[in-house]
């Protein structure tokens, strides 16, 4: 594929990283600016809010999104440093190879990861 | 396509001729030594190392990320257990780290997405000295998200080591 | 065209003050000139070696340095031609910035002036820096019009010229200005560690002929710079404009050339081949004027 296009992917996974992360670190992190909104300010990270994120599908799509464009957003960037610092011939697909493999062992966990928890996933 | 007729004999092979037996050069790459520092550079030199760190480190976190998330599967204790180890002082300074290097990326990527696609870049115009630059009409928007970075990072602060 | 329009050179306040001889400068009667040196025969890294010349007011690093090379150390080797800012040859790194040694005023550094040869560049001998690289690359983007096909009897022999409205020149007026010398590559922190890099000096060439109305060659040049060491290896770091000496701004350049990466060039078609200026058929109710007959 063109670099173009990659680096179009990019910046979009870029943009739609700033909406999809910026709701999950306020959930995570700024409970007081989301009281201030009018979410209920609950303990985020105990079991029972835990799985009942990932018991809801609405969650359950945004995680996906989540890991989809931070696992590509990521692995771009990675790329994009890799290859300017190092040159020498064969390295291009070498580092074209080991970000592919490292981005879909992360996103193929991560995808167990939210399917398992669902109820439908089975194993809670 | 090939070479119009007015440039001169291949560059390579004349480079080559001036090298061979001749003295050799110095090399004067400066390296990833020059993203840190390199001379009195425009401020978005310096946020373009800042936005790969911090790229670099939220790389780096998120396979770690999705690991603990799958810690869920094993059920509620081992999930206790985990979280118990990440109220660690240690690991809430490294939390408050990855807060900060979103924000940061975040903030400095929408600056970035605009003007990669030619916005707040202004036009080209003749260069009549003093020369117009495209980063300098910009700069108001570097400077405000940059405060807007400040103010995310030390609410941030507040909220993870302070409460 | 531009010329009337230049306006005159910002002068320091401290520089403008009257004062009869050495006003220039605040007082500064003489130059401390701190000099990188490397002998390719001898040295294995950049020795600094530090010489005074007597300050006269107006007085580049270039002046300053042709002082050395004529009264303290004729060994000295530094490029420069035309002394005006045009040829583009003396482009060094003088205290903290890429700059052309014709175009900086002493009085300017505060009379301690600190000289390197250009980073990013291999060094031939003290400031003498290879820009082979950079015109190599320069030549690599296609920096030329290309016309399309069946417009080559017209390159052979021009009947007439290409009408260009002023925004249609200002498109590409400002890249034009390039003297290829390389100040920007010095700048640039991605070609700080990726020789492979096509560079500021070349994108932004690119982008010039691809935003120029007359001009057809999208295609090759697309191939050039959508590669992994091409445009997307530019980060918007923006050295690269507040290195430029003559407001080419690279920088601008080569967000458009992304830009017409993704949406196409400003120009959807060239401008269209022309053919031979048809001439009217003589009017037989207006006659040529006739020339009066020669007196001499």
């Amino acid at each position: 594929m063109r670099e173009s296009k990659l680096w179009a992917l990019h910046l979009f996974a870029g943009g739609a990283l700033i909406v999809l992360l910026g709701v999950h670190m306020a959930v995570q992190h700024y409970p007081t600016l989301l009281g201030w909104l009018g979410w209920p300010q609950t303990d985020v990270r105990g079991f029972a809010a835990v799985a009942a994120r990932g018991a809801s599908s609405a969650w359950a799509v945004l995680y996906v999104l989540l890991l989809g464009f931070a696992v590509y957003h990521g692995m771009y960037g990675l790329r994009r440093v890799l290859h300017e610092v190092w040159y020498s011939p064969g390295a291009g697909r070498a580092i074209d190879l080991l970000v592919v493999v490292a981005g879909l062992v992360v996103f193929v966990y991560g995808l167990v990861v939210v399917f398992q928890a669902m109820p439908v996933g089975g194993a809670s | 396509m090939a070479r119009p007729s007015w440039t001169d004999a291949s560059p390579a092979a004349d480079r080559q001729s001036r090298s061979s037996g001749s003295p050799r050069r110095l090399p004067n790459r400066l390296g990833v030594r020059g993203w840190a520092y390199a001379g009195r550079y425009p401020i978005e030199r310096y946020l373009y190392t800042l936005h790969r760190l911090s790229g670099l480190g939220l790389v780096l976190y998120l396979p770690l990320h999705v690991w603990v998330t799958g810690r869920r599967l094993q059920g509620p204790e081992v999930w206790a257990r985990t979280m118990a180890t990440l109220s660690h002082p240690v690991f809430a300074v490294g939390e408050m780290l990855v807060l900060a290097a979103f924000v940061f990326h975040a903030l400095n990527g929408v600056r970035l997405i605009l003007g990669h696609l030619g916005y707040t870049l202004g036009r080209p115009a003749e260069p009549v000295y003093p020369y117009p630059v495209a980063l300098r009409r910009q700069r108001p928007l570097t400077v405000a998200l940059m405060v807007a970075t400040a103010v995310f990072i030390a609410a941030g602060l507040w909220e993870i080591l302070i409460r | 065209m531009t010329m009337a329009r230049v306006q005159e050179r910002v002068v320091p306040a401290q520089q403008a003050a009257p004062g009869g001889e050495g006003a220039g400068g605040a007082g500064l009667s003489k130059v401390v000139l701190r000099v990188a040196r490397f002998d390719p025969e001898r040295d294995v890294r950049l020795r600094w070696q530090t010489f005074e010349v007597p300050y006269t007011p107006g007085m580049t690093v270039l002046d300053a340095l042709i002082a050395v090379k004529e009264h303290h150390d004729g060994s000295l080797a530094f490029r420069s031609s035309c002394r005006m800012g045009v040829c583009g040859s003396c482009g060094m790194y003088v205290n903290g910035k890429p700059r052309l040694a014709c175009q900086t005023q002493v009085s300017e550094l505060g009379g301690t002036v600190e000289v390197a040869p250009l980073p990013n560049h291999d060094v031939i001998k003290d400031l003498v820096p290879d820009l082979s690289p950079t015109f190599e690359r320069h030549r690599k983007v296609h920096p030329y019009i290309i016309r399309p096909a069946g417009d080559e009897p017209e390159m052979r022999s021009p009947t007439r010229e290409f009408a260009q409205t002023p925004e249609e020149m200002e498109r590409y007026l400002q890249f034009a200005y390039c003297l290829k010398c390389s100040l920007c590559v010095a700048a640039c922190p991605t070609a700080a560690t990726d020789p492979l890099f096509l560079g500021p000096q070349a994108l932004a060439q690119a982008y010039r002929y691809v935003a120029d109305s007359r001009d057809g060659g999208w295609a090759a040049r697309a191939d050039v710079v959508d590669g992994p060491h091409g445009v997307f290896s530019c980060h918007l770091a923006g050295a690269c404009s507040e290195a430029c000496p003559k407001g080419v701004d690279p920088a601008l350049g080569i967000q458009l050339l992304k830009r017409t990466l993704l949406v196409g060039p400003p120009h959807p078609e060239p401008a269209p081949v022309i053919g031979p200026r048809q001439t009217p058929p003589p009017d037989p109710a207006r006659p040529r004027p006739q020339a009066p007959p020669p007196t001499v």
